[in-house]
């Protein structure tokens, strides 16, 4: 390939894939970006003739372009100079003239890719900026070469003239002809060597960067920076929507144990806790400005586990975790919504591209539930051991009531310790529901310990999780649950016979139910006695309250598909899942699940190749979020800690530095294997390189030590005489000028004396650049037959 | 090959901070960093700043990206010029406005392939009097290239030293150039420019060096009649008879007696001659007429001998004389000191070429050529004011002419 072809191709490769980069966000309409793409390809194909295209007439496009974006930098700025500089590059390539008029489309490229990197995060980046790679290098050499080449052109005083309408993608006479033949050496060693070592580079520089940004410096300095914007949030859910989600294969997330060997058989993921049913809604009843997302949900000391969650584009604004989510780790300026009497978090929006996010929680399983009674607080005046012994009352005001009469009295123990008179006021709503009011807010100490006393963020929370809606029967629900719970006394057996009673004497099913059924629950529990999830838990939530027993529906998903490239849970639309919290005074709440459980968590009916294929494409995906897109500071410091182990003598100390709180995150050492291996490949492919270099290198040099020298290429027709003459044995010598040459020739062989004219045409045309004529041609290639019809004669001859 | 010795440490460091402690004094590497690198550290700087804002991995990557372009190039570019070696062959001869090639032979002596060399020649002054480029460089493969003579420096004929060469090479990336410095010095002796003659000069002098016989050969009398060969001059074909013949017949010549001719040129002026510019030119076209003449006539066979005010070339027709008499004329310095020259006894057509009035009577049978009566020309712009275009390529000559000053009789 000639230098000038390889040259224009690469640069139109490089902006071509600047365009891709961005089209892969889907963040750019596919009208403004996928025109491009046949655009360039065009360019490149009819290169010569736009090279005739005047350079003003560029100006002019581009003024046009600018004046036509600027309407739409009123509304947004940001977009019209986005696809200001896309429609540059394109008249970059289309109007390129001179090597150096590349940089303009790399540098253009670059801010592509920039663009690219910050809004998306999928691993197919990694791909697209690996070719990226490779190619600007190959692309950048070739110019260097180009440049090269072209700046010898200045020092000629015949070409002076020339350069001045130097075009590099024109034909003769512009372009000198030295060059536009000029081969490309060959560089594909050199570019893969040299994208190999880049990338090596890149990953050690993108590892050892410190993590610092402006908001978390100013953190650490003690600075006030913008507080994240927590809010209440209202969602409400559509009583049967679910029937239509659970007939959606398509993935929702991707969940993954921070300890695989450790996962269980299926994953229960919490979205979000609704209380408020109207009989054919449910939504929050609540609104609160607490910061706090996850409060903790149990006294009970649960096992907990650190997942990596990811989201493709577009499919719900909730955060997920297990059972109990604790602990969220976001994107830093991530802006999350919560609600934590429900224990739920919301993104401000259903996010377009995909995210990911690390969730730590506690986890029930329904296997692991114990009655409450064994890690219940003694609730003074309510509860008054731990031996199990039930309360009197279920009902959480009463709870709340007593308790605070409780903790009034003490304080009034304490005023008359102090010889002061007990307060003789009644209890305030404040008292009762918050421990803050005139009375109970005497008594300091008592304050913090109210809510968590009671197990519950709030008493009014509570009661609301009693609510019934009007539609409904309550005096009937009431006389069927208590069928159901017969003679059991505590409120843990209460639900599990519930539970139980729905799980064995109801049918899971999808099919529709009709739009203008009035009352869905009763019909799903009298009549019809089948239904998808949200009828089991909603029914089970209702029997429960008709007892007392606050109870709430929470919705989210259950995944048993595990894939074992990826090492996590491929969580799908079907498998959407609504079930039950009960709440327990002085515990918390507690995970029941009223649906048949052979209904949920069932396997996927896909093509077992196609499948395969897609769970491999999973595990690149993962992987690429977790060494990629979630390297972090601690990471770095876990990476650190690794190398500095290996050489530091006192262990102790660096792991201590290294490892702090995130020590015991031990599943994050699976980094180490990751770079690891790629420093070991990376080094071995050089290794390889190297060593297959210098051996090629060796044969090439054996092979060449009786070459001669290797001149730099003359005009192509002068070369093929020079060769002709060769054959014949006179070989044009290192001193030798053409004129001279052309003179011995001409004294050796005077049939071959129009050599010397063709020799002057050669100089005319090597540094005179002027263009050869129809008739000169002729007579070159007339000499060069006589010259092959003389060589032949003299084999000829010596034959006979 | 200048090796500075010196025992102060101070100059020691000074030397090695010029060529590095491992490199040998003949050879210095230098690097700087070029406008692509300053826009890539520009962008490093800017790109860091907003991954450090921003706290985007991706932007992180890109950073590093950035970085580890340039610190790609640091690895590989001193490789692409480490191992280098260079040698400059110069061409026979270099005649002034007429081009040569200085070569440079290049090789390497490890086994890394080096691209994109710019090789540069330079005066000791430091100027670049040549440069040429050289794509790759294949390890056990000595590569040549050449550069023509064009700069001015070789358009002047005198000695023309040189000194240093240098490898300089932005490859791969371009953001640091690299610099090898050999140091090669060498001279080169220009010779004065040879044009060719216009016919109407030619008649001026055609008579000079000859003697009729009646033989065939290359004179100007007709001999004779004969059927054209292919790859004759074209100029020889006569026409009428050709016409007649209805074939191409070809005009030869009697063969003509070469004499010697002796060129005198008196580069020494009479007292009171002060230099100017004019002088000097003219004195330079008269040493480029004398090499044209010395070139003209021994093409032609004819003894030739070369007489200034300071030597004398015997004439010889051997070869080598042209050499002795271009050197001897590349040499050559206008004399303001008086005027002294002294015609030896030569059996010989004595031709002397004058460019300044002088006073001095030159023997009988002297033939003196005024130079102010002619001018140069270059072919082109001959040809066209002739009707007949052709021009005969011949070696060394330059594509200009000395043709008679238009306006100018004889």
């Amino acid at each position: 390939m000639t230098l000038e072809r390889a040259f224009a191709l690469s640069v139109t490769l490089v902006a071509l894939l600047g365009f891709l980069m961005l089209y892969l966000t889907g963040e750019f309409p596919p009208y403004l970006i996928v025109p491009a793409f046949p655009l360039l390809g065009a360019a490149f194909l009819i290169r010569k003739w736009l090279a005739r295209v005047p350079t003003f007439l560029w100006d002019v496009v581009t003024l046009i372009g600018f004046v036509a974006i600027l309407p739409i930098a009123r509304s947004s700025l940001l977009n019209a100079t986005v696809y200001f500089f896309l429609f540059l590059q394109l008249v970059k390539v289309l109007s390129m003239r001179r090597p150096r008029d590349a940089f303009s489309v790399y540098v253009i490229s670059f801010f592509q890719v920039l663009a690219a990197a910050v809004l998306t995060t999928s691993p197919v980046f990694g791909f697209a900026f690996l070719a990226y790679a490779g190619l600007l290098s190959w692309s950048l050499m070739l110019t260097i070469m180009l440049m090269g080449a072209l700046s010898v052109q200045q020092f000629a005083p015949a070409a002076a003239l020339a350069l001045k309408k130097f075009r590099i993608f024109s034909s003769s006479p512009y372009l000198p002809e030295s060059i536009r033949k000029l081969r490309v050496p060959s560089l594909r060693v050199v570019v893969l060597f040299l994208t190999l070592l880049i990338l090596c580079i890149s990953i050690a520089v993108f590892v050892v960067t410190p993590r610092f940004s402006t908001r978390r410096l100013l953190a650490t300095l003690g600075a006030r920076g913008e507080p994240p914007a927590v809010s209440a949030f209202e969602e409400s859910v559509e009583f049967g929507s679910y029937r239509k989600i659970q007939l959606d294969n398509s993935v929702a997330l991707y969940v993954r144990p921070d300890k695989p060997e450790l996962r269980p058989n299926a994953i229960r993921l919490r979205g979000v806790a609704l209380d408020y049913f109207d009989g054919r809604r449910w939504r929050r009843s609540t609104w609160t400005t607490d910061q706090a997302p996850f409060p903790q949900l149990t006294i009970r000391p649960l096992p907990a586990r650190w997942n990596t969650i990811v989201q493709p584009p577009n499919v719900t604004r909730f955060i997920f975790g297990e059972t109990f989510p604790q602990r969220l780790l976001l994107d830093f300026d991530q802006v999350v919504l919560s609600d934590p009497h429900s224990a739920s978090a919301w993104l401000p929006y259903v996010p377009a591209k995909e995210i990911h996010y690390r969730v730590f929680s506690h986890v029930e399983t329904l296997e692991q539930r114990e009655p409450p009674e064994r890690y219940q607080r003694p609730i003074p005046g309510v509860l008054t051991s731990t031996s199990g012994s039930e309360s009197p009352t279920t009902h959480p005001l009463e709870i709340a009531r007593r308790f605070a009469e409780h903790l009034a009295r003490a304080a009034d123990e304490t005023l008359r310790a102090s010889g002061e008179r007990p307060d003789s006021r009644p209890l305030s709503p404040d008292d009762i529901f918050t421990g803050r009011g005139p009375r109970v807010g005497r008594n300091p100490g008592m304050r913090g310990a109210f809510g968590s006393q009671l197990g519950m963020a709030s008493p009014r929370y509570v009661e609301a999780c009693l609510q019934i809606p009007n539609s409904l029967d309550a005096q009937k629900l009431r006389a069927f649950a208590m069928q159901i719970v017969g003679n059991r006394q505590t409120v843990f057996e209460k639900a599990l016979a519930i539970e139980s009673y729905l799980r064995s004497r109801y049918q899971y099913s999808l099919e529709q139910i009709p739009d203008n059924q009035q009352n869905p629950v009763e019909d799903f529990l009298f009549e019809s006695r089948r239904g998808h999830c949200e009828y089991f838990a909603t029914a089970m939530v209702m029997l429960l309250r008709s007892l007392d027993i606050p109870a709430r529906i929470v919705n989210g998903f259950y995944s048993a598909e595990w894939n074992n490239f990826a090492k996590s849970f491929t969580v799908r639309q079907r498998d959407a899942h609504s079930w039950v919290e009960v709440f327990f005074p002085g515990y918390g709440w507690m995970t029941f699940d009223p649906t048949p459980p052979d209904a949920i968590g069932r396997a996927v009916e896909f093509n077992p190749y196609l499948l395969t294929a897609m769970r491999l494409w999973d595990s690149v995906k993962l992987r690429w979020y977790r060494v990629m897109i979630d390297f972090s500071i601690e990471d770095q410091r876990f990476v650190a800690g690794t190398f500095l182990r290996m050489f530091a003598s006192d262990h102790e100390e660096i792991a201590e530095w290294s490892g702090g709180s995130y020590r015991a995150d031990d599943n994050m050492r699976e980094l180490a294997p990751t770079i690891a291996g790629v420093v070991l490949v990376g080094g071995a492919l050089i290794l390889v390189f190297v060593n297959l270099r210098g051996r090629w290198a060796k044969a090439k040099g054996r092979k060449t030590k009786r070459s001669a020298l290797n001149w730099s290429p003359p005009p192509e027709f002068y070369g093929q005489l020079l060769k002709e003459f060769e054959r014949l044995g006179y070989h044009r010598a290192v001193h030798e000028t053409p004129r001279e040459f052309a003179v011995r020739i001409a004294k050796s062989i005077p049939e071959f004396s129009s050599f010397a004219q063709v020799t002057q045409w050669y100089y005319g045309y090597r540094y005179g650049e002027h263009e050869l004529l129809a008739e000169q041609l002729n007579t070159i290639q007339e000499l060069r037959n006589s010259v092959r019809r003389y060589a032949q004669r003299g084999r000829n001859a010596a034959s006979a | 090959m200048d090796i500075k010795v010196t025992n102060s440490l101070r100059d020691r460091v000074k030397q090695w901070s010029r060529t590095g402690f491992f490199q040998s004094p003949s050879e210095s590497r230098t690097y700087s960093i070029t406008l692509i690198g300053f826009v890539v550290l520009l962008l490093i700087f800017v790109i860091g700043f907003a991954a450090w804002e921003s706290g985007t991995n991706l932007v992180y990557f890109l950073f590093g990206f950035l970085i580890a372009m340039f610190v790609a190039h640091g690895i590989v570019s001193p490789q692409n010029i480490r191992g280098l070696h260079v040698e400059r062959i110069l061409p026979r001869r270099i005649i002034a406005g007429h081009p040569a090639r200085i070569h440079f032979r290049i090789w390497k002596s490890n086994w890394w392939r080096s691209f994109a060399l710019l090789v540069k020649d330079h005066t000791p002054q430091g100027k670049a009097v040549g440069v040429t480029f050289c794509e790759v460089v294949n390890p056990g493969a000595p590569r040549s290239v050449a550069y023509e003579t064009v700069n001015p420096i070789f358009q002047r004929r005198g000695l023309v030293a040189l000194d240093k060469i240098t490898i300089s090479s932005r490859f791969p990336f371009g953001t640091v150039e690299r610099t090898v410095h050999f140091h090669r010095p060498a001279e080169v002796l220009v010779y004065p420019p040879i044009y060719a003659f216009d016919d109407s000069l030619k008649d001026s002098f055609s008579t000079l060096g000859q003697e009729s016989r009646s033989q065939r050969g290359q004179g100007v009398d007709i001999y004779g009649l004969r059927e054209y060969v292919h790859g004759e001059p074209m100029r020889r074909i006569h026409w009428r008879s050709s016409a007649k013949a209805q074939r191409l017949m070809v005009m030869e010549f009697e063969r003509e007696e070469r004499r010697a001719v002796l060129f005198v040129l008196p580069n020494s002026v009479p007292q009171g001659v002060t230099s100017s510019e004019e002088l000097t030119n003219l004195f330079e076209i008269a040493v480029a007429f004398t090499a044209s003449l010395a070139y003209y006539f021994l093409e032609r066979h004819h003894p030739v001998g070369l007489l200034t005010s300071r030597g004398f070339i015997p004439c010889a027709e051997e070869e080598g004389q042209l050499d002795r008499i271009l050197q001897a004329l590349a040499l050559i310095e206008l004399d303001l000191s008086g005027y002294s020259i002294r015609l030896p006894a030569v059996e010989a057509d004595v031709v002397v070429i004058q460019f300044i009035d002088t006073l001095f009577a030159w023997p009988p049978g002297t033939t003196t050529l005024d130079v102010r009566e002619w001018e140069i020309r270059s072919v082109e712009e001959d040809r066209s004011s002739r009707a007949d275009g052709e021009t005969v390529a011949l070696p060394l000559v330059a594509s200009k002419q000395f043709c008679k000053v238009r306006g100018v009789g004889r």
